[in-house]
């Protein structure tokens, strides 16, 4: 098993994209996106790519350094349990946030891009 | 029934984290008959009200039967279940993560039912405030 490290990339003064590729079944899970970003709390997750026989990309969170990890929600209150591509927004803003593949088979091969947005401050015109 | 008092951290500048360690079910009348007790939590006061954000994690080993809200008030006295994001109330009934909808003065976590000498769950309560006007 290996921890996908993401690539980070600011668009603009208020949003970061959290980009993880090649998710596998080996390779399943994402470094998580740390608490330094617990400002950016407006987040949503796109997955792509080949989900293979009943993959599943879970986005889960931890709030105890990453001992252990649980699904969080999208806005209707569903776990964000992904089985095809799609975008979804994330509720909960926990210190750790990463992508785990839960199942799949030996195509799942999945990227992940979570984007995070923080409000204006109130220097900015 | 043991009030337990949260460890409190700031993980990030406008983050602050209420732990509640080894909530549990017990019997209050070990020498009699099995009467179930259930540990609740120091709340969270008042002087957090900016820090509107927060969710709750549950982890640990709830047992049996194992249920756990997030209640809330005004006074610290009278409490009601809160609910989550859609709506639903509150109620553990294994470790997970839900945000919380209600801001309230007081808020804490309390055991309402589980497995005696095998309930045991660390409450993980994170809060977080917008970014001051001095923020860039």
């Amino acid at each position: 098993m290996a921890t996908i490290n993401p690539t980070v990339s600011r668009i603009g003064h208020h949003t970061v994209e959290f980009l993880y590729e090649t998710l596998t079944t080996t390779n399943d899970r994402g470094a998580p996106i740390p608490e330094a970003f617990m400002d950016y709390a407006d987040r949503s997750v796109q997955v792509l790519g080949t989900f293979g026989a009943g993959g599943n990309l879970r986005i889960e969170g931890s709030n105890d350094d990453g001992t252990t990890y649980a699904a969080l929600s999208d806005p209707q209150g569903n776990a964000l349990n992904v089985s095809a591509a799609k975008v979804e927004a994330i509720t909960e803003v926990t210190l750790l946030t990463r992508p785990f593949v839960s199942a799949g088979d030996g195509t799942t091969d999945l990227d992940i891009a979570i984007v995070c947005r923080r409000a204006r401050s109130g220097k900015e015109i | 029934m043991s009030t337990i008092v949260p460890t409190v951290s700031y993980p990030s500048q406008n983050t602050v984290k209420f732990e509640w360690a080894s909530l549990t079910t017990y019997d209050s009348d070990p020498g009699g008959g099995v009467t179930e007790a259930w540990d609740d939590g120091t709340p969270v006061p008042p002087n957090w009200l900016e820090y509107v954000d927060r969710n709750v994690q549950v982890k640990g080993t709830p047992g049996v039967d194992f249920a756990m809200v997030i209640e809330g008030g005004r006074d610290g006295t009278n409490y009601a279940t809160l609910n989550d994001a859609v709506g639903t109330a509150i109620s553990f009934t294994g470790v997970g993560i839900k945000q919380i909808q209600e801001l309230t003065p007081y808020m804490r976590p309390r055991i309402t039912d589980g497995e005696i000498d095998v309930t045991s769950v660390t409450v993980i309560m994170v809060c977080r405030r917008e970014r001051g006007g001095e923020g860039i």
